[in-house]
């Protein structure tokens, strides 16, 4: 009874009800967007540091990641590949093999990281192929092909059509020599790459260093990076006895960044529904307050002072429900919509494109963070809600009966 | 302007008769303005911080390097200390600066050879330039530029099998183009992310130099700027007076911190309009309730026979002392709370380990004379603006319908 | 036995250790010994090095030419695949050539610590062969008999600022200057590596350590073996030999 007595409380003053719901829920609405903004730009954050090599996962031989060598393969990948193929949420698969080897143009020589790659596969998982800047990617049937970083181009003093040579150890302890022609050269924007990095043809890797068929690894790329992360239990399943490696495992110093920054959010987040649910909280307050009157008049009556406390408790807690509800809603509403559209960032745009990062943003809706603001605010209510109950319990009725 | 005077006691008296009310009003207005204010704060501490992280590592504001230096950071690539640059770099545009012989180089163990970046630095220059020198775990840094010990990061003395006291060996090609090879003693270890201590191998200046037979010669100058806005005019101002040199911000040498502090920017002002409106949307419940709970109060006034515009005006004045009041308050408590942090605020507690960090992510509140008096005035005006909205109504209805409400 | 016996027996031991004392060699010129032995003042050899891993064993043969402590030319002859690749040391440089390139490329020092063809030598190892002669500080640590020789053993320990990274070095050399073994230690005085002869006989007018095995500490199933199958030594090797051209077209 007291419930149904409470609910109609609500509604005797409706333009203030509806006041203190609209605040509930704007609030509400409020957080779950800037909740699943923060989450939608961490995403596209990993999704295209990632993007750029590494791919959102890494099938590798155990030991591979803590101390590369290319003598640690994988040897048949084709079969794994299709199983990993037929995971749902992988889009693309693309193998890989690499080691370190000694680049040269005449006088000059640079040592570099010398990855073989799948020119078919490979720009599906790896955006490198996109920061062509001159010349043309590697494509499927080049044999002596080479696409080169723009920093090393220039120490080589190398452009497009230029002969490379290469000169490292083969995994069965031979020379691996070759002499390559620099079909494009890319710019990633990071120097370490740009200076350190030669891509050539998957099969002609395995030629030039007795490979065999094998590889060094398999990475693995989705729509989004949550799928992949979804994954990763049918990925080391498929994988068998090699090592699966996780995008924080692949980006560790971004894993950290990510973490440090959604701490910090953490408290930010926290601060924000304290302060909300203190102004809406001293609002309600002031509306119970002044109904002291009406409730000298329930104890007068005969109703008992705890009675009217809880009654005024659930006041608060159908109040603080339903626009936390309402708020919900209209804030996964209005994420949903943005979800599709994407928001711009006009004044970063340029410098973004640069970086290969979109300049627009995915808010992330998901029932985290759907949920997670309005119901903070709602619970903050409900438990900051037992100050005026405790007020009401030690009103005395003549007392209050008399109050302005 | 009798009516002022009538008003002006009125419109105070006012606001003490009923207490809570008043109190709970100026609670919410200041509260808002303060959330707002120290947010603001706050965030561009945070922005500046994660900046700073990556400037005061080992870039810097600035770094100047011989041409082709960046693509090929060897010796090869060298220059003369400032002669014409001296001038500048002496100024007062800059704070400090520090010279450094900074070569790709090869450290070896009895275990493990790892490629490694080979850094000459003057200690005393250096520590107001980078945090490594104060984030020594081990043994300690360098005493000087002639110091012919090595300080390693922690995660390749690991990866080398070596340790404090040990000797490692440094490959390098000299100024020669030939192989120079040096033992040196690992004096020192330093903890920082695990791709920093990686990353360097910290010998002295003159060692350095000495080892690879440079001279007197160095591979980069890094300097910081006295006045942050300034920077970009210094930049100018040092390739002017070295027209054969490399002079670049870090804006152009660290591209991704900058894009991701453009990008942070964004996300402050998002968040402070977020703040903008939950708080106005806060003030005008506030504001709407008191209104409406005193329609009676209105309607006796006007059945008195006070105008409707001198009912808004009294209701104007009253909302100027109250809604003043709280703002008052709450930027006076955002001032305090910047000032209860003097040394800044360590945020160590936040990150899985504060080594990871790097800087050790200190947070140095500032207040924005300027941010501040703008944030105020505009909460001012609009809860007194939204106060008036409702009154208006209010004083517009008959008297008699405005006394009958309960 | 008497006083007077007691005295000449005194007398006898007394002189023996004497020649003895005076035979023992200095752990310097034991060394030095071993080196001259190894490579003399020049030297021509045909050697087959055998790489021996867990999973696989390869077995190539080369053409050696040395000159002083600083000069040497390493060129393959078989099997096909490694056949006229070669290596040239000329004092601190290094060079490589690759017939398939048809190139010489000088070794940055980035690649200097990478295996040399696969095998359980760093690029770095062979340039820097003579170093437990010039870096370090020697003493001579004991002797014992073997084989109807004396083999002494040397103890090696690097030089105050020596840019090595060992610990210490121990070889045990017999006393016609051939090396039987030669260990490497960590700074804990660890044993990382050592190198071992394993058959003695005679070439080039010397006896010579034949077969030699590398092999790194604690995995056993690593290791490389140089066998050399003949030598000639203090020959007059002519200029030409140790030139980058001639690293390219061999005239050898």
């Amino acid at each position: 009874m007291l419930a149904a007595l409470a609910w109609r409380n609500i509604w005797r003053h409706p333009q203030r009800t509806a006041l203190s719901l609209a605040s509930i829920a704007l609030a509400g609405a409020i957080t779950v967007f800037l909740l699943a903004l923060q989450l939608g730009s961490y995403a596209t954050m990993k999704e295209s540091v990632l993007h750029l090599i590494d791919g959102f996962a890494q099938v590798q031989p155990q030991g591979f990641g803590d101390d590369p060598d290319l003598h640690k393969v994988i040897a048949h990948p084709d079969a794994l590949m299709a199983r990993l193929e037929k995971i749902p949420g992988v889009t693309a698969v693309t193998p890989r093999a690499m080691t370190y080897a000694i680049f040269s143009n005449g006088p000059g020589s640079y040592g570099a990281a010398v990855y073989g790659v799948d020119p078919r596969r490979e720009p599906a998982v790896s955006a490198l192929a996109a920061t062509v800047v001159r010349g043309r990617y590697l494509k499927a049937g080049d044999g002596a092909a080479a696409v080169i970083g723009a920093g090393l181009a220039r120490n080589l003093g190398l452009s497009v059509g230029g002969k490379l040579t290469m000169l490292g150890a083969a995994r069965d302890g031979t020379v691996a020599a070759d002499m390559l022609t620099v079909v494009g050269i890319f710019s990633s924007g990071a120097p370490a790459i740009d200076r350190q990095a030669v891509e050539i043809p998957l099969a002609r890797f395995q030629a030039d260093y007795a490979l065999d068929g094998s590889v060094n690894l398999i990475a693995v790329s989705g729509r989004h990076l949550g799928d992949i992360d979804a994954a990763l239990p049918a990925l080391r399943a498929a994988a068998g006895s090699l090592a699966v490696r996780s995008w924080s495992q692949l980006e560790p110093g971004m894993a950290d960044a990510i973490l440090l920054d959604m701490s910090f959010s953490s408290l930010l987040y926290v601060s924000l529904i304290a302060i909300v649910v203190f102004i809406i909280l001293n609002t309600l307050l002031m509306s119970v307050l002044e109904r002291t009157r009406e409730f000298g008049m329930l104890l007068a009556v005969g109703m008992r002072p705890a009675e009217i406390g809880k009654m005024v408790w659930l006041e608060l807690l159908f109040l603080a429900g339903s626009g936390a509800a309402l708020g919900s809603l209209l804030g996964a509403g209005v994420t949903a919509w943005f979800e599709k559209q994407g928001i711009g960032f006009a004044g970063a745009e340029a410098l973004f494109a640069q970086w290969h990062m979109p300049a627009t943003l995915y808010p992330d809706l998901t029932v985290l963070s759907a949920l997670a603001g309005p119901l903070a605010i709602a619970l903050g209510i409900a438990a900051a809600g037992l100050v005026p109950y405790v007020r009401v319990r030690r009103l005395k009725p003549v007392a209050a009966m008399r109050a302005a | 302007m009798s009516t002022l005077r009538l008003l002006l006691p009125l419109a105070w008296r006012n606001l003490w008769r009923n207490p809570r009310r008043t109190a709970i009003t100026i609670l919410v207005v200041a509260t808002g303005l303060w959330s707002i204010l120290t947010f603001s704060v706050f965030l561009h501490a945070w922005s500046q911080s994660s900046r700073d992280a990556t400037l005061r590592l080992m870039t810097g504001e600035g770094q100047i390097h011989a041409r082709g230096y960046l693509d090929d950071p060897t010796v090869a690539h060298r220059m003369k200390p400032p002669g014409a640059l001296d001038r500048v770099l002496h100024s007062s545009a800059v704070k400090d600066y520090a010279l450094r012989v900074r070569i790709g180089a090869v450290l070896q163990s009895e275990y493990k050879t790892l490629p490694v970046t080979f850094v000459g630095v003057d200690p005393a220059e250096e520590r107001k330039l980078s945090v490594l020198p104060g984030r020594i775990v081990a043994g300690h840094y360098l005493a000087g530029t002639d110091d012919g010990s090595i300080v390693l990061g922690r995660n390749l003395v690991k990866r080398l099998k070596t340790r404090l006291g040990k000797r490692v060996v440094v490959l390098a090609q000299d100024a020669g183009g030939r192989l120079a090879e040096r033992a040196f003693r690992v004096s020192g270890i330093f903890a920082a992310s695990q791709e920093a201590e990686d990353s360097f191998a910290f010998t002295g200046l003159r060692t350095a130099q000495t080892f690879t037979g440079i001279g007197r010669d160095v591979s980069e100058i890094v300097f910081n700027a006295a006045d942050e806005a300034a920077l970009p005019e210094l930049v100018k101002d040092l390739q002017a007076a070295a027209p054969g040199l490399d002079v670049q911000s870090w804006k152009t040498l660290e591209p991704l911190a900058y894009a991701v502090g453009t990008f942070f920017n964004d996300f402050i002002l998002m968040w402070l309009w977020v703040m903008f409106a939950l708080m106005a949307f806060g003030i005008v419940n506030t504001q709407l309730m008191a209104v409406f709970e005193r329609s009676r109060e209105f309607g006796l006034l006007r059945a008195l026979g006070m105008r409707p515009w001198a009912v808004l005006l009294a209701v104007a004045l009253e909302a100027v002392f109250l809604t003043g009041a709280g703002v008052l308050f709450g930027a006076a408590l955002a001032v305090a709370g910047v000032q209860a942090f003097p040394h800044g605020l360590d945020l160590g507690f936040l990150g899985r380990g504060a080594e990871f960090v790097g800087a050790g992510r200190i947070l140095y509140p500032r207040v924005d004379a300027g941010d501040f008096l703008l944030y105020s005035a505009a909460i001012w005006i609009l809860s007194v603006l939204v106060a008036l909205w409702p009154a208006r109504r209010a004083a517009k209805v008959s008297p008699v319908e405005a006394m009958s409400h309960a | 036995m008497g006083m007077t016996g007691r005295a000449l027996t005194a007398g006898v031991f007394f002189l023996c250790s004497l020649s003895a004392a005076s035979a023992a060699p200095s752990a310097d010129a034991l060394l030095r010994a071993a080196f001259d032995n190894w490579r003399a003042k020049s030297s021509v050899s045909e050697i087959a090095m055998t790489v021996h891993r867990p999973d696989w064993e390869r077995t190539s043969q080369m053409k050696a030419w040395t000159r002083g402590d600083d000069d040497a030319l390493v060129r393959f002859t078989a099997p096909a695949k490694d056949a006229g690749n070669a290596t040239l040391k000329r004092g601190p440089d290094t060079w490589v050539f690759n017939p398939k390139l048809n190139q010489v490329i000088k070794l940055p020092a980035s690649m200097l610590a990478q295996s040399w063809m696969g095998s359980d030598f760093s690029y770095n190892d062979l340039s820097k062969a003579d170093d437990v002669l010039t870096q370090y500080s020697h003493r001579l640590l004991g002797s014992e008999q073997a084989g109807g020789h004396t083999v002494y053993a040397v103890e090696a320990l690097p030089k105050p600022a020596a840019p090595v990274v060992w610990g210490k070095i121990v070889a045990k050399i017999r006393d016609d200057g051939v090396m039987m073994a030669e260990t490497y230690y960590d700074q804990d005085m660890k044993p990382v590596r050592s190198m071992t002869t394993d058959k003695v006989g005679i070439l080039g007018g010397r006896f010579y350590p034949l077969v030699m095995t590398m092999r790194p500490a604690g995995e056993p199933g690593k290791w490389t073996r140089i066998v050399t199958a003949s030598g000639k030594f203090d020959v007059t090797l002519p200029d030409y030999l140790f030139t980058l051209s001639n690293l390219q077209n061999p005239r050898d």
